[in-house]
């Protein structure tokens, strides 16, 4: 899952450093576009449905951030 | 507004007598009576600016308090309800409180607005309507107090907060005082616990708070109330020239930027004494690489409430997904994936353009910027390209100062169709620098706005102390740090030298309304 979900992350912005990068938004490193592009990406790609209230700098901070908040709501759908 | 008594931010009743006064009382009091205290001086606050008009917040945190509790009835009832009945009983209780906030909102200050133009469409259609002027009375702080509740009811409905069982802190959050007027729109999981805690306040509290309130006084009342005749007479309606509508268009822009900053400086040192920590809501915006990240620079606390509540559930609403999907299979990625957020961003940058007031100016203002943020991004692509090919990167010299002229050139327009009375004035004023542009006409009319030498200069030389800072801010130097490493003798007499730059050169006397905060209006 981490793989795909980091494949989609370079798929948007080639130029950030997904890997060891852990303030994605709380740095502004990601915009408001580049999140709702992955959002539906990855509503794609997991068959989730990802929220609004999901949309938290918490969630979105690092490629393991994301990969969490995916797990669950996997585990929720 | 019918004001009974001036309690402006910027007047000396509010930071030399009213807070003061109310800052002793605070601390005398007992520190689980501190925020009644609060809520006292709030509605006491209120009432100076708009008298009976109190029962509108009152309201809206009747309803908004009862809503929160509703919703989180329906949450506990999960189980029981099962998943879809529990979202659609959510979902209504959520809209009904969102439409009776917006109604009231509505009712006292678009009615005219609405009225009017459906007089304006029926004559298209030959229909007789008529429509009596009702020049209802705004409550002060409505279009701010009205954001927050409707973040506050759709945050309890996203379960990101709990709901409020106590009213008090409720109506506490909604009318608290330093930002009723203009912000910055709060969210209740920020500062609803430091609103009640009752923290006693310190000798540092204080002195920081007071300090953010003297440099706020330096923008607004040396910098933005000078340049606030000259911007009345060059907006008062004869458009000599392109150049003075050029002039216009820039002190407009500092007059507004150091207004707002300067109220909101001394907003947030206001709530510091009390040792509440409000959001920030500028940042450098003038250092912003596009007109995107200026509103992520300027007016910060709306554009976030914008994103949060317009664009973010715009985007993600199964309709606008499916049509974005759709449209990514007929033609193509790229213009699917803009479509979606561009939808989103119409009804943010309508709903910008409406919150500023019922006024064709500002709705054009928030369309304006729809187009320039839309267009930056379909091209910021082919841009960045096109820096490759030349051997350029977004840091080369020549990269930020265009990006810098282009910025200008964008917010000084904008500012110009806001400030202007009608779009049609606007428009005059906005085709006078390409068809009527002297040069010589502005400088010969200098001494006619209003201003003297010394205004011009003191406008000046106070624009490049705020630069100065600007700059340092950006680069992340740490002024107050510095500034406290002096020794105490230096440290004095360097706010001594703020306090008398303020007194002496602040505008005052007939001529300047110093009283007058360009974002209260809204």
């Amino acid at each position: 899952m981490r793989d795909s979900i980091l494949e989609i992350l370079r798929e948007q912005r080639p130029d950030v450093d997904f890997e060891n990068e852990t303030q994605l938004v709380s740095g502004g490193v990601l915009e408001s576009f580049d999140i709702v592009s992955i959002v539906a990406e990855l509503d794609d790609e997991f068959d989730i449905s990802i929220g609004p209230k999901d949309l938290v700098a918490s969630n979105f901070d690092s490629v393991e951030a994301i990969t969490e908040m995916v797990e669950r709501l996997t585990e929720e759908e | 507004m019918n004001i009974i008594l001036d309690l402006s931010y910027p007047s000396w009743k509010f930071f030399a007598l009213f807070l003061p006064l109310a800052a002793l009382l605070y601390q005398l009091c007992p520190r689980t009576k501190r925020r009644f205290f609060l809520l006292i001086l709030d509605l006491l606050f209120f009432w100076s600016f708009s008298g009976w008009l109190i029962v509108f917040p009152i309201y809206a945190a009747i309803l908004t308090y009862g809503c929160g509790i509703w919703l989180s009835r329906i949450n506990d009832r999960r189980k029981e309800l099962g998943r879809k009945q529990t979202t659609r009983l959510k979902k209504r209780t959520l809209l009904f409180g969102i439409i009776l906030l917006l109604a009231a909102l509505a009712a006292m200050k678009y009615l005219d607005f609405f009225g009017l133009n459906l007089v304006r469409l029926a004559k298209l259609f030959h229909i007789n309507f008529q429509w009596k002027i009702l020049d209802l009375l705004v409550p002060a702080g409505i279009s701010y107090y009205s954001l927050e509740a409707i973040s506050y009811l759709t945050d309890v409905y996203r379960e990101t907060i709990p709901a409020e069982r106590d009213f008090f802190r409720l109506l506490l959050y909604l009318s608290f005082f330093p930002k009723l007027l203009e912000g910055p729109i709060t969210r209740y999981g920020e500062v609803s616990e430091s609103l009640s805690a009752g923290e006693p306040i310190t000798a540092d509290s204080l002195a920081k708070g007071y300090q953010r309130i003297l440099w706020g006084c330096f923008k607004k009342i040396v910098i933005a109330d000078h340049l606030a005749p000259a911007v009345d007479i060059l907006f008062q309606g004869n458009v000599m020239d392109g150049s003075l509508t050029v002039a216009a268009a820039l002190f407009f822009t500092v007059q507004e930027y150091m207004d707002f900053s300067g109220t909101i400086d001394i907003v947030i040192g206001s709530a510091r004494i009390f040792r509440i920590t409000l959001s920030e809501n500028f940042r450098q915006p003038f250092f912003a690489k596009n007109a995107s990240d200026f509103w992520r620079r300027w007016h910060i606390t709306l554009g976030t409430w914008f994103r949060d509540y317009i664009f973010y559930p715009v985007t993600l609403s199964k309709p606008i997904m499916k049509l974005a999907k759709k449209v990514k299979k007929s033609l193509g990625a790229r213009i699917g994936k803009l479509l979606a957020p561009a939808i989103a961003l119409f009804c943010v940058w309508l709903a910008n353009g409406l919150w500023h007031g019922p006024k064709w100016t500002y709705i054009f203002f928030g369309l304006y910027y729809f187009f320039w943020v839309e267009l930056e991004n379909i091209l910021e692509e082919p841009f960045l390209g096109l820096l490759k090919k030349l051997h350029l990167t977004e840091k080369s010299v020549s990269v930020r100062i265009f990006r810098f002229v282009k910025l200008v050139c964008i917010v000084i327009t904008g500012e110009l169709f806001f400030r202007a009375d009608t779009l049609s004035f606007g428009w005059e004023m906005f085709k006078q620098v390409f068809t009527n542009f002297h040069l010589h006409v502005f400088t010969d009319n200098l001494g006619l706005l209003g201003m003297d030498f010394w205004d011009y200069w003191t406008v000046i030389v106070g624009l490049l102390v705020v630069a100065a800072v600007g700059v340092m801010k950006e680069k992340g130097i740490p002024i107050r740090g510095k500034l406290m490493s002096l020794p105490a003798p230096a440290r004095f007499l360097f706010w001594y030298i703020c306090i008398f730059v303020v007194i002496l050169f602040g505008a005052y006397g007939s001529g300047y309304d110093a009283a007058g905060m360009i974002y209260a209006k809204f």
